[in-house]
């Protein structure tokens, strides 16, 4: 399994981002972010519970028991309008620092 | 994105108040979510062909335990801080219930050191730190002549006057002098301090009575009928809180009758404990003449002036005073300090020095707590091993243990000011008068807020090593242990050895130092006085100076006689005597004087103590006559003019030995020119102090010379105790004149008075350092214990394999041992650094007194091993079988 180091930002980033396509519970978040990073990304519970707390305190998520698609009850976590901000300057800010990165690694 | 900030901020307040109201549903809240996390995960499990029960396992594994990630959650949400502390709280409260006993202890020995600290800060404070009760206290300086030996001296009349008038950087200048009196009603009479003061002496001060006013212009005139301000207590005792005192006639030095205008407020004590302020108008003595110092000054800086630009301003108009008038007599410069440090700079260095002996009681304390808590959180490894299993992280384990401390600090800093205001009642008694303002001595806002900051301070000494220790522990390794005691034994031992040693150097730092100033104040103490203090009574005497009575000098000495001769008819009486100046007494009345036939000698060479004598004086106190003859009742007001001087002047004046035939004049104590022959030499009677080396004095006998008459001194030599003689001695004086205040003091007391604050100093001292050893003596023996316990199956398998009991003993004594060497080793260096600084509170002993070093040095071995003696020998009872067993 490969073990990449997440960043606090990075993690945010990557939880946004899972979910822009619509309401997900946490193994559903966990599942998306290791799709759309092709396995890069394992995220353990013990990284994304209290991720998804944090941010649901912070007002970018909110957070509503629902039903999975097997009708098992699960807590469901969507982008509130300040998520959806959050993600475009957390976006903008990372590509500026990965293109500088980039940059900086191939200089001379 | 400000807009999101209020947002998110408003989120994350509505976040913080649900996770600390609605907790419990927050809680089953995320229980929820991470079971349904853990159903979803199985059944993915199950989808993928697992076994039901494989499913769960797998999910489970995958999820990293329950508790864990609800702990990582739970540390991530608003107002954990606070919601965790409080737990700490309760869990520390939990703690310290479970056992009571170690904490008392360990609490009772923290409020002593937090305790003996705060109430010597107590004193540091009232004399030291605290701002005077006046306004705008910091621009009140006080102001000195300087003489040709560049000491400092009273200012003359004249002189004052001139800096007055010609100084820009004074807003307001008096000048005072204090003496005694005895003041009468009408009623009853008593003898009190008093002050004379010049015009604006209150404006400098900034403070005005409580009830009717401050002097007039006019009372400032010489010939107005006097007026006085009395102090508040003296309104309350004389007059009884009467508040129609304003008007009222009071009687002055027997006689004087002097109007009362006013009442000074309770905190007003300037010049120290003064009960009484006239006019110096009234005394009106010696103001003329430039050579009489009889006065300090005190002024008011204007705003915005410094110090140091007044004492230019006036040191150049002293400087100018003296090119005009060059005489001896005349200061050669001033000198402008801050009142406050006037007051306060003589006991600076020896409170200063206290508070640094004291702080190492507390370090000591600290270091024996912390050693405590080190062979604790050794037997609490198990513990914080669990809980760090289940999910408490280190930071969480170091705050756990530093609540403790705190709650520790705080429980002992409370019963440490219950203690300090205890302990200042008993050193209220302890603590020299002659210390300014240690009077004033309270548990203030001050104390308070220091004994707060070394609490937590100390907390923070003792309580952050057994916690990094503590936290470090490896899980895996401590719950393995059958016995949870091995994993941070080890270190926490060597740690606790370290903390030995090095309260142990402190303790040998205090001993040395309390070792020097014993040996210094037993050196004081030795010092030839030059008089014999047994079995001598002296009565200090204020002759009315203007009384109608007394207007004439040869009627004051023909009083005196009388009294004296009738005491010596009192059965056990061997001498009655007059002095100017007891000895002892700090009095310096010096002058200069010429040698006939001799050129002025330069500078103080030509200068001495002069002092007036009954010619019984030297007999009654005892001092040896090393050649010539004392006075007798020949040397009469018309027989030819004889003086007796001390050994320090006969080998300063006349190094050949020759003094005896030579006359003298003292040109500042007699306008004429009157040449006295030196007809004997005494022996150096200490007069200032028993520290500063004898001053050249000469002794004059009173039926020829009548200065000081108003101001006396009564020496009565009797057989058995002195103090016994006092009533009747006061019936004598009293017949004589009922007004005249008498104030009687035994020679012997006097001599032990002279020396109160090198004896409350060397007591304070040696209190602290006998706490100091005999803490470091506990912490040798709790270490030493702990090693002994921790090792009980290592000694128990040497004992098994033929060790015998001597060399168990002897093992663990000389651990004892190389713990004391290795904190006076530690401890040497400090006192290198500080021995310059002792250094000037030493007398005649060198600061590295060698014998003081080896009695510390040994008496500290000794402690060691008398320390070590009781574990040593409960390690020899070890048996080896139940050592075993132990394990």
């Amino acid at each position: 399994m490969p073990h990449a180091n997440l960043l606090q930002g990075t993690l945010d980033l990557l939880i946004l981002k899972s979910l822009t396509l619509g309401e997900m519970h946490g193994l559903g978040i966990s599942r998306r972010i290791a799709q759309i990073t092709a396995g890069t990304f394992d995220v353990k519970p013990g990284s994304l519970f209290p991720a998804l707390h944090r941010m649901e305190e912070a007002g970018w998520l909110s957070s509503a028991w629902g039903e999975s698609e097997n009708n098992r009850r699960a807590k469901f976590y969507k982008l509130t309008r300040a998520g959806q901000r959050q993600l475009q300057t957390e976006a903008t800010e990372w590509n500026r620092i990965s293109l500088a990165i980039a940059a900086a690694l191939g200089a001379g | 994105m400000i807009a999101d900030h209020v947002i998110s901020s408003a989120a994350r307040f509505r976040s913080f108040l649900r996770n600390i109201f609605r907790k419990r549903a927050v809680e089953s809240d995320l229980d929820r979510e991470l079971r349904s996390y853990l159903d979803l995960l199985s059944e993915e499990n199950e989808r993928r062909g697992l076994a039901p029960a494989a499913a769960r396992r797998e999910a489970l594994v995958a999820l990293g335990g329950l508790t864990q990630v609800k702990e990582q959650t739970r540390e991530v949400r608003a107002g954990v801080f606070f919601e965790t502390l409080l737990q700490d709280v309760y869990y520390a409260g939990r703690v310290f219930r479970r056992s009571p006993g170690f904490f008392v202890v360990v609490a009772s020995t923290l409020a002593l050191g937090i305790g003996i600290t705060t109430a010597l800060f107590s004193i540091v404070n009232a004399v030291l730190l605290r701002a005077l009760p006046y306004p705008d206290a910091g621009r009140i300086a006080w102001l000195a002549e300087v003489n040709e030996n560049g000491h400092r001296m009273a200012v003359s009349y004249p002189d004052f006057q001139d800096w007055r008038s010609q100084s820009h950087s004074f807003q307001h200048m008096a000048a005072y002098g204090d003496t005694d009196s005895t003041v009468s009603n009408g009623v009853s009479a008593s003898r009190v301090h008093m002050a004379v003061v010049t015009a604006d002496f209150f404006k400098t001060f900034g403070t005005s009575p409580v009830i009717g006013r401050t002097f007039s212009a006019a009372e400032h005139r010489i010939g107005t009928p006097p007026s006085v301000l009395i102090s508040d207590s003296l309104w309350r005792g004389m007059f009884g809180s009467a508040p129609g005192v304003l008007g009222r006639t009071i009687k002055l030095f027997g006689g004087i009758p002097c109007t009362v205008i006013g009442v000074m407020p309770a905190g007003f004590d300037f010049p120290a404990n003064s009960q009484l302020w006239t006019t110096a108008e009234l005394i009106d003595e010696g103001m003329q003449s430039r050579t009489a110092h009889n006065f300090e000054v005190v002024g008011k800086l204007r705003k915005g002036v410094p110090m140091a630009l007044a004492q230019e301003d006036v040191g150049g108009i002293a400087r100018r005073i003296k090119a005009n008038f060059p005489g001896t007599y005349q200061g050669k410069d001033a000198q402008v300090i801050a009142l406050h440090e006037h007051l306060s700079g003589p006991v600076k260095p020896s409170l200063l020095m206290l508070l640094a002996a004291v702080g190492c009681v507390l370090l000591i304390v600290c270091v024996n707590v912390a050693n405590l808590l080190l062979a604790r959180g050794v037997a609490r490894a198990r513990e914080l091993a669990i809980r760090g299993a289940l999910g408490a992280g280190r930071a969480r384990l170091i705050r756990q243990l530093a609540v403790e401390s705190l709650a520790l600090a705080v429980a002992s800093g409370v019963a440490g000011v219950i203690f300090a205001w205890w302990t200042l009642h008993i050193l209220k008694f302890l603590v020299p008068i002659s210390i300014a303002r240690v009077e004033t001595v309270t548990i203030d806002g001050a104390v308070l807020v220091f004994a707060a900051l070394v609490s937590i301070f100390s907390s923070l000494l003792f309580g952050v090593v057994p916690a990094f220790v503590a936290s470090r522990v490896d899980v895996n390794e401590t719950l393995k242990q059958t016995s949870a005691q091995h994993t941070a034994a080890g270190k926490s031992r060597r740690i606790g050895n370290l903390l030995v040693v090095s309260e142990v150097a402190l303790a040998f730092v205090l001993l040395i130092g309390t070792g020097l100033m014993l040996r210094s104040f037993e050196q004081m103490r030795r010092q030839p006085a030059g008089f014999d203090s047994s079995n001598v009574l002296t009565a200090a005497l204020s002759f009315p100076v203007l009384s109608v009575k007394w207007d004439a000098p040869p009627d004051r000495l023909q009083h005196y006689q009388a009294i004296a001769s009738r005491i010596r008819l009192l059965p056990g009486v061997r001498y009655a005597a007059y002095t100017s100046t007891l000895p002892l007494s700090g009095d310096r009345r010096d002058g200069h004087f010429l040698i006939e036939g001799y050129p002025d000698l330069p500078g103080f060479q030509s200068d001495a103590d002069f002092r007036i004598v009954s010619p019984d004086y030297f007999r009654a106190v005892g001092t040896r006559l090393m050649a010539g003859r004392l006075f007798s009742d020949r040397d009469g007001a018309s027989d030819m003019p004889v003086v007796v001087i001390n050994s320090a002047m006969a080998r300063n004046v006349f190094p050949k030995g020759d003094a005896l035939g030579h006359r003298v004049w003292f040109d500042s104590f007699d306008e004429k020119r009157i040449f006295m022959a030196i007809v004997g030499i005494v022996d150096n009677i200490r007069e200032d102090s028993l520290i500063h080396a004898p001053n050249p004095a000469a002794y004059v006998c009173y039926t020829q010379h009548q200065l000081y008459l108003s101001d006396t001194n009564l020496v009565v030599k009797v057989d058995g105790h002195p103090e016994r003689f006092a009533p009747a001695v006061r019936r004598i004086i009293g017949s004589v004149d009922q007004d005249i205040p008498v104030t009687f003091e035994t020679l012997e007391e006097l001599s032990v008075r002279s020396t109160s604050r090198q004896r409350f100093e060397t007591a304070m001292l040696g209190l602290f350092a006998w706490l100091a050893v005999v803490l470091a003596g506990i912490g040798i023996y709790g270490v030493l214990s702990y090693l002994v316990q921790q090792t009980r199956a290592e000694i128990g398998v040497r004992m098994a394999l033929g060790a015998n009991s001597r060399d168990i003993l002897a093992g663990i004594l000389s651990r004892g041992a190389r713990a004391a060497l290795a904190g006076a080793l530690l401890g040497l260096p400090v006192i290198l650094l500080i021995a310059r600084l002792l250094s000037s509170m030493l007398y005649n002993v060198k600061p590295f007194d060698p014998l003081t070093y080896v009695g510390a040095s040994v008496f500290l071995l000794l402690v060691a091993l008398l320390s070590s003696y009781l574990p040593a020998r409960r390690a020899t009872q070890v048996e080896p079988v139940d050592a075993l067993k132990y394990e």
